[in-house]
């Protein structure tokens, strides 16, 4: 039984310290890596880091990688003089990956905004968060992003603690806002509604949009010369409203009674009036169809009409991705649902929060964040600064000027402490981080927010000891091989 | 009055009917005219320069017939019908064609036939509503936006703009001609448009240059460039640094030191073919090469010299250093082992990659452009992409070589194996291998310069970049290829082979990152165009490698079929 253990684990490590394992090993890296730039280049750097950089079989390959370096070392013994260079360059690469694993392990790395004359310590990673608040009592829990491929698939997460569930997540979301018909004595505002699609639309296309009474007990959009409009009963003055010249009007009323009627004028003002069939609009029925009765082939399509109605916000996924920089990023957006009312349902964009009272009485907040540190002292921005190229309105450098701040003050009472100036490529040290000029808020007329991003990387010190043994004993096993060779063509000649 | 007489000369030729084609003034001499200061692109540069630059980017190439550039921007001044009329803007993209109703297949369309397309009209609109808002807002990079390549789209944008560019150059608003006054050197220069206003002594003295030129005075005319220049000159604050670098500039764009290198790097290619047997070729190789890297070198110094920085920030920048890589390489292992092979490679390396580099100026931009503000540190710049192109020259070369080495495995298999063939395989292999060490400690230093770097200005050391991560498969996949060497695994014929193979990591680093992949951090260098020529090379090098696979492996197995 001894025996053949020993016997595998000298297989074992026969294989650990094999060239094949060496070669199969860069060579599946060299692979998998490839892979990851076209993952990236196809969908984003997000993904390519879930599937890839940050999947735990992609440690394991690089844990393996450093095995059978350090089993090659090993092998080795007793090292000799003439083993320094190769020792040197495989103890570099060991290094740096050791130096690596301690910065995902301990490092921080991210972002941390903030505007002149005002102080922030609160650094933002990316990494994302579900926050619940309940009295005084604050619990966080991460969350993490998926790409859409896995997102499609997800079958919902229980927050038991908290007493929710995720039931749906989308990794870029755009906000939508829709309507939802709610009891005519509910808390919030409400308003009658209308879903309508503009048919033969003059630019093409079929819009199709909704208009909400809200606030004015009215409002209206117009689409190239036709105005389309919504208003409770009680606003008869708005027949007075005066229509620009040229524009035709087309008027939804909804009546005191709960129902709907409209008002059409045409360009040279002659008037149509109706009532509409609301059993029309019922699901099964024709699509209800209204004849405005304008000179122009315009058909108004009622899809949906709400008597009590307020509006929603939830997300879906973004059509098209913007493309450049300085354009917004598409942000994640989460379902939840009380696990004590699964039909409690409400979207949550990142950076949004709800708050909610359960059965039991107790309001709770509920909030999805970007997760946070937050600092042992603050940095206080002064002033930001943005230079073009001469003649143009490209950027030619930007920079920061900042205080850093010990406890949490008052604004602006920093003014004894000194100034630091941060641009492109020159940090600030301090206290064990580091702070980077990596971006801005554009404005008008000008950019008053800095966005910093803060670095603590315990594992740099390792890293660059290992680049330079790598380059070092790389070096010098060339030059030995040179010398070698010189000498064994002195010994054969 | 004064003012109206301007506007009389700068609008001359709206009112005046077109009459023939513009010629070319007989006699003309631009001396002050090309090094006259203009604010452009965010520098100040010699007119020659700013006229090279309105040129290439209007039409695409570097001449229009016999037309000097900057006398070809003075001519549409004055004759802006004429010049409506003539074949002038280019279309590369057929697909814009046919998207805008225009003769499919031709290249060249004059402003007029585009002005006059309703469709050219509405998506000129569309892009100029459409705008570019904020395109550079961040150019740290450090914001992740993964941008699809249109080429149709991003040709249509250019279309537009090289046609707006030539309206632009006839009204005198691309013109910057009138230094603002006081000292502040970033403020933006009056254009020649918003000089008619208030009369600016440049703008009268420009005027009066354009009615000599109206006039068909050759003599008139350089009195008035002159006097415009001295006028101009005086204007702009702290002139003294600027004048060294107007004529330096004016003196590279007329010298042209890269087209005159490449073409004899390929002279002294063949010189070195014949330069074994006899001594007149190898005096006469020697000779051309020398001159060759005389001129590269002095063509890199003027060009760090004109735009203050090392030469290596865009693709057309890099294949000047990688070609001169390869030749300081050749000149390294040439020292040693004498064998003229080496130096024809290399030479007709570095002459083909001048060409490659030369010949498609729309792809690779060869003007100085001001850097995005994150590589604004000429340290790091130089010493990391310094080191890292430079391993591309060693990469390039050890392929070279190497392809030169699989070349005699074809020759084996036709005429049979000599003891002399055996030999120059083993050496041809010794010199790749060499090669290869250079490019990967290069390498391999470079990529972790890149990663201080990146720690430094950016605070990570290593983020997963496609830029990055390809420079590191490079690094694996030579790894791979010399660590299989150590073991034995990779011998004669497989070390050039994978040696071959494997330079396709480095064009993937270099170029496919930039050009189609564009994903990433390094979006500064992104671009399109040229994946034909690259995708060509790569197809001819795979052909050429299975090629000589088959062969090896046919001749290998006879042997043992005979025996």
């Amino acid at each position: 039984m001894r025996e053949s253990l020993k016997r595998v684990l000298e297989r074992v490590w026969g294989i650990l310290i094999s060239l094949k394992l060496a070669v199969l090993v860069i060579a599946s890296l060299a692979l998998t890596l490839s892979v990851a730039t076209i993952l990236e280049s196809l969908h984003d750097s997000k993904t390519a880091q879930y599937f890839v950089y940050r999947a735990p079989w992609f440690y394991g390959l690089l844990g393996l990688l450093g095995l059978n370096i350090l089993a090659v070392a090993l092998s080795r013994l007793p090292w000799k003089r003439k083993h320094t260079p190769f020792l040197m360059a495989h103890a570099g690469i060991l290094m740096i990956l050791t130096g690596s694993w301690i910065t995902y392990r301990d490092g921080l790395d991210g972002s941390l905004q903030v505007s002149e004359g005002e102080m922030n310590s609160a650094v933002e990673l990316d990494q994302h968060v579900l926050v619940m608040k309940e009295g005084e009592d604050v619990r966080t829990v991460p969350f993490d992003w998926m790409p859409a491929s896995v997102a499609e698939g997800f079958k919902g997460r229980e927050f038991p603690e908290f007493g929710i569930r995720v039931d749906q997540f989308i990794p870029d979301a755009e906000a939508r806002v829709h309507f939802v018909e709610v009891p005519a004595t509910a808390a919030e505002k409400s308003a009658p509604a209308v879903q309508i699609k503009i048919l033969g639309a003059p630019m093409g296309g079929a819009p199709e949009f909704w208009l909400w009474a809200g606030d004015a007990g009215w409002s209206s959009q117009k689409l190239g010369p036709a105005r389309f409009l919504i208003r409770k009963e009680a606003r008869s003055d708005l027949d007075l409203m005066a229509t620009d010249s040229g524009e035709a009007r087309f008027d939804f009323v909804a009546t005191r009674d709960g129902g709907l009627s409209f008002e059409s004028t045409s360009v040279r003002g002659e008037k149509k009036k109706g009532k509409i069939d609301l059993s029309r609009l019922k699901a099964g029925s024709p699509p209800l169809i209204l004849e405005p009765g304008w000179r122009m082939p315009i058909r108004i399509q009622l899809r949906a009409f709400l008597a009590n109605s307020a509006n929603r916000t939830d997300y879906a996924p973004v059509k098209v991705k913007p493309q450049g920089m300085g354009t917004a990023i598409p942000q994640p957006a989460i379902r939840i649902s009380l696990t004590e009312n699964p039909e409690s349902k409400l979207w949550l964009g990142l950076g949004d929060r709800a708050d909610f009272t359960g059965r039991d009485g107790i309001r709770r907040l509920i909030g999805y964040y970007p997760k946070r540190v937050v600092l042992p002292f603050g940095i206080q921005l002064d002033r930001f600064d943005l230079k073009h190229n001469p003649g143009t309105m490209d950027p030619a450098s930007y920079s920061s000027y900042v205080r850093v701040v010990d406890q949490i003050r008052k604004p602006g009472s920093g003014e004894e402490l000194p100034v630091h100036h941060i641009t492109m490529n020159e940090p600030l040290e301090s206290k064990g981080y580091t702070f980077y000029q990596a971006s801005y808020i554009p404005d008008v007329p000008r950019p008053v927010t800095t966005i910093l991003s803060v670095n603590h990387d315990p594992g740099r010190g390792l890293k660059y000891w290992g680049s330079i043994l790598l380059i070092l004993g790389s070096i010098s096993l060339y030059l030995v091989k040179v010398v070698q060779r010189k000498r064994t063509v002195e010994v054969t000649s | 009055m004064k003012n109206a007489f301007i506007v009389l000369v700068g609008l001359f030729g709206l009112i005046l009917p077109a009459q023939s084609a513009p010629t070319s003034l007989p006699g003309i001499r631009l001396n002050d005219l090309r090094l006259l200061p203009v604010q452009s692109g965010g520098r100040v540069k010699p007119f020659d320069e700013f006229a090279r630059e309105t040129l290439l980017a209007m039409t695409g190439s570097r001449t229009f017939g016999s037309f000097d550039p900057s006398e070809m921007l003075v001519s549409m001044m004055v004759d802006p019908k004429g010049w409506a009329d003539e074949k002038i803007i280019r279309i590369s993209v057929p697909e814009v064609n046919q998207q805008l109703l225009l003769e499919p297949g031709r290249k060249m369309f004059s402003p007029n036939e585009l002005l006059g397309s309703n469709a050219f009209l509405q998506y000129a609109e569309g892009i100029r509503s459409g705008g570019k808002s904020g395109e550079q807002v961040t150019g740290t990079g450090i914001n992740v936006v993964s941008g699809k390549k249109d080429p149709r789209g991003e040709e249509l944008r250019r279309v537009v703009d090289r046609v707006e560019r030539f309206q632009a150059i006839v009204t005198g608003a691309l013109w910057s001609l009138t230094p603002p006054g006081g000292t502040d050197t970033d403020a933006p220069w009056k254009t020649f448009a918003e000089g008619m206003v208030t009369s600016s002594p440049q703008v009268v003295a420009a005027g009066a240059m354009l009615k000599c030129y109206l006039d068909r005075d050759a003599e008139c005319f350089q009195a008035k460039a002159a006097s415009l220049r001295s006028s101009v000159e005086q204007a702009v604050p702290a002139f003294q640094s600027f004048e060294g670098k107007l004529k330096g500039e004016v003196w590279y764009n007329r010298l042209r030191p890269f087209l005159q290198a490449m073409i004899l790097y390929l002279a002294a290619g063949l010189f070195w073919l014949f330069a074994s047997q006899h001594a007149f070729p190898r005096m006469m190789a020697k000779f051309l090469t020398f001159s060759a890297v005389f001129l590269h070198v002095l063509g890199f110094a003027l060009r760090s010299y004109v735009a203050e920085r090392p030469p290596v920030t865009n693709m057309y920048e890099s294949i000047i250093w990688v070609s001169l890589g390869v030749m300081v390489f050749s000149f390294l292992l040439y020292r040693k082992n004498r064998q003229v092979v080496l130096m024809s490679t290399a030479s007709f390396l570095a002459g083909l990659a001048l060409f490659a580099g030369d010949a498609a100026p729309l792809v690779m931009d060869p003007t100085i452009r001001p850097l995005v503000p994150v590589l604004r540190s000429n340290y790091w710049l130089t010493i990391h992409v310094l080191t890292i192109t430079l391993s591309y020259g060693a990469f390039m070369l050890a392929m070279g070589i190497s392809n030169v080495s699989l070349f005699q495995f074809l020759k084996i298999s036709k005429s049979g194996e000599s003891p002399e063939i055996s030999q120059r395989i083993a050496l041809l292999n010794q010199l790749s291998y060499r090669s290869l060490m250079f490019g990967t400690v290069l390498l391999a230093a470079g990529t972790i310069l890149g990663g201080v770097w990146a720690d430094y200005s950016w605070g990570r050391f290593w983020g997963w970049d496609p830029k990055e991560v390809w420079a590191l498969i490079a690094l694996l996949a030579y790894m791979a290829v010399l660590h299989g060497r150590y073991a034995g695994w990779v011998g004669r014929f497989a070390f050039p082979l994978w040696t071959v193979i494997c330079f396709s990591t480095v064009v993937m680093a270099w170029y496919g990152v930039n050009f189609v992949l564009g994903a990433g951090l390094h979006s500064y260098g992104f671009s399109t165009g040229g994946q034909a020529f690259v995708a060509s090379f790569l197809l001819a090098q795979t052909a050429f490698c299975l090629l000589v696979a088959g062969v090896h492996k046919k001749g290998a197995r006879a042997p043992t079929a005979e025996a």
